[in-house]
């Protein structure tokens, strides 16, 4: 596996919002929703802006406090995740736009939080969830798609 | 809250609704304001449909505000939801304009998804599809999206021509917008003001005075129930897009389109729920425009605005009696004994002056 591979959000059949720190995904093609909080956000960012596997993991250990292999091997099945669920694919580097964009951030950051595992969520049965009603038929705590315990 | 409006040709917002629409559409301590005399106010459990549709809006503006609050992670849910939704019709919105552009077929996107397309977005759920295509392509995108397994629900000649999908999801086709004789010109006029439709080169949506119109028209045509998205759409399309909002040309084609009434109302109701600033001509030259007959007619007129109030009353009352006067002719055609001498009787008396 090349640790300098560049990805891109696989568009046009994903499409992705930042909302309030959380990243939100859909998969046009297959209708699944997907969530991304802390952590996996942070990284998502990173994907964005065109960063290598290499970089992302540097960057990432700059922000958190954590094992450095562990912060490794988190990020990298992270990746592979994402790929098997072809929300993001490998990048042709002949299609790079700007070299500036991908200078790593490498600054450390004091008051680290401690590394946690990145998680993507993951949301299939879509026809249920839209019958929900977001008000009265969710976790009040998390809102929609989440439903009411019990 | 105060209690909904209490007849239906009057418009009449009520203390909850005003609340919602200023905490939604105004910036720093007048919505922060507004907000916690709502959210003190009123049960979101049990919140009107109409003040539910701004909820994903009121979200967006309350995050910009920094707001914390037990409500805020329904708010968000409600904000996924919607987006989530709203990217899968667009995506089907996407390939249909696509198939009608491919059988040379133009579309202006009307209705929610027109306010999805990138620069002025209001987060509501597409709850239906809504296209304007020329009028003499009416009948051939008709018969495309029949070959595309819509399904016709209403006659095609109708003013919309409603048509289903397999999910039973509504699309409503229209050839007009606007009514105004020559008609032709009025929908040639459509078309030049509009614009490509957000990203998707494939569509077109109405200028920023036509949605402006076009949202007057619906918020305060009769027999619709008394929304509210209508006002937080067109101080959006204000607060987004004034610099391509042509004022003059506004009331000009509210004048030729017989919308005098709506235009006025919108503008009233704008600068006093949510002190929209408009330019210091505008009302008043609006108060001096006539408004049709049929103006008073189609359209209800603001609560508290005694003298609209009861001209369209007497219109009202005036149109009863003409409706009155085919039969009543038919009446006074049919030979009946005696009619000679009725008619004598009722002849009005000539003046000796």
């Amino acid at each position: 596996m090349d640790k300098y591979q560049i990805y891109r959000v696989n568009s046009p059949q994903i499409v992705c919002e930042t909302i309030d720190g959380e990243v939100v995904i859909v998969n046009l093609d297959k209708g699944y929703y997907y969530s991304l909080l802390k952590t996996g956000a942070e990284i998502w960012s990173r994907i964005e802006r065109q960063l290598d596997r290499t970089s992302i993991i540097e960057e990432i250990s700059c922000t958190y406090d954590g094992d450095i292999e562990e912060i490794s091997t988190a990020i990298e099945r992270f990746l592979e995740e994402l790929q098997r669920e072809e929300i993001i694919v490998p990048h042709d580097i002949a299609n790079l736009t700007s070299a500036t964009d991908h200078v790593p951030n490498t600054a450390e950051v004091r008051d680290k939080q401690l590394f946690e595992r990145p998680i993507l969520e993951k949301f299939t049965d879509m026809e249920d969830l839209l019958l929900l009603d977001p008000i009265h038929e969710v976790d009040v705590d998390a809102g929609w798609p989440n439903t009411k315990a019990g | 809250m105060l209690s909904r409006p209490f007849h239906s040709n009057i418009y009449c917002l009520s203390h909850g609704q005003k609340l919602i629409l200023q905490a939604t559409l105004l910036k720093e301590e007048s919505a922060l304001q507004a907000w916690d005399r709502w959210q003190s106010a009123v049960d979101i459990e049990t919140l009107d449909s109409s003040s539910s549709a701004l909820l994903p809006q009121l979200y967006q503006n309350l995050l910009a505000l920094g707001v914390q609050h037990q409500h805020m992670a329904r708010l968000k849910g409600i904000y996924r939801r919607n987006w989530y939704a709203n990217q899968l019709q667009l995506n089907y919105l996407s390939s249909l304009l696509a198939k009608l552009k491919d059988h040379k077929i133009e579309t202006i996107v009307l209705g929610q998804a027109s306010f999805c397309s990138g620069s002025v977005e209001n987060y509501r759920s597409i709850n239906s599809l809504h296209l304007l295509v020329q009028q003499n392509e009416l009948e051939r995108a008709v018969q495309h999206l029949v070959e595309l397994d819509w399904r016709l629900v209403s006659p095609i000649t109708k003013p919309w021509i409603h048509l289903q999908d397999q999910r039973q999801f509504p699309l409503y086709l229209q050839g007009h917008l606007f009514w105004c004789e020559p008609q032709d010109y009025t929908d040639a006029q459509i078309w030049h003001y509009s614009t490509p439709y957000g990203c998707d080169p494939t569509g077109w949506q109405l200028s920023v005075t036509d949605q402006f119109l076009d949202r007057c028209a619906r918020t305060f045509f009769k027999g619709s129930s008394n929304q509210i998205e209508g006002i937080a759409d067109a101080m959006l399309l204000i607060q987004n897009s004034s610099q391509d909002l042509d004022w003059r040309r506004l009331i000009a084609q509210s004048q030729r389109y017989k919308m005098v009434l709506p235009v006025r109302n919108m503008l009233i109701l704008l600068q006093e729920v949510l002190q929209c600033p408009l330019p210091n001509w505008l009302l008043p030259e609006l108060r001096l425009m006539p408004i049709t007959q049929q103006e008073w007619l189609n359209y209800k007129v603001l609560a508290g605005d005694k003298d609209a109030f009861w001209r369209a009353k007497l219109v009202q009352s005036v149109s009863s009696i003409n409706h009155l006067k085919t039969p009543l002719r038919s009446f006074f055609r049919f030979a009946f004994p005696g009619k000679q001498a009725l008619k004598s009787f009722l002849r009005p008396v000539r003046s000796t002056f």
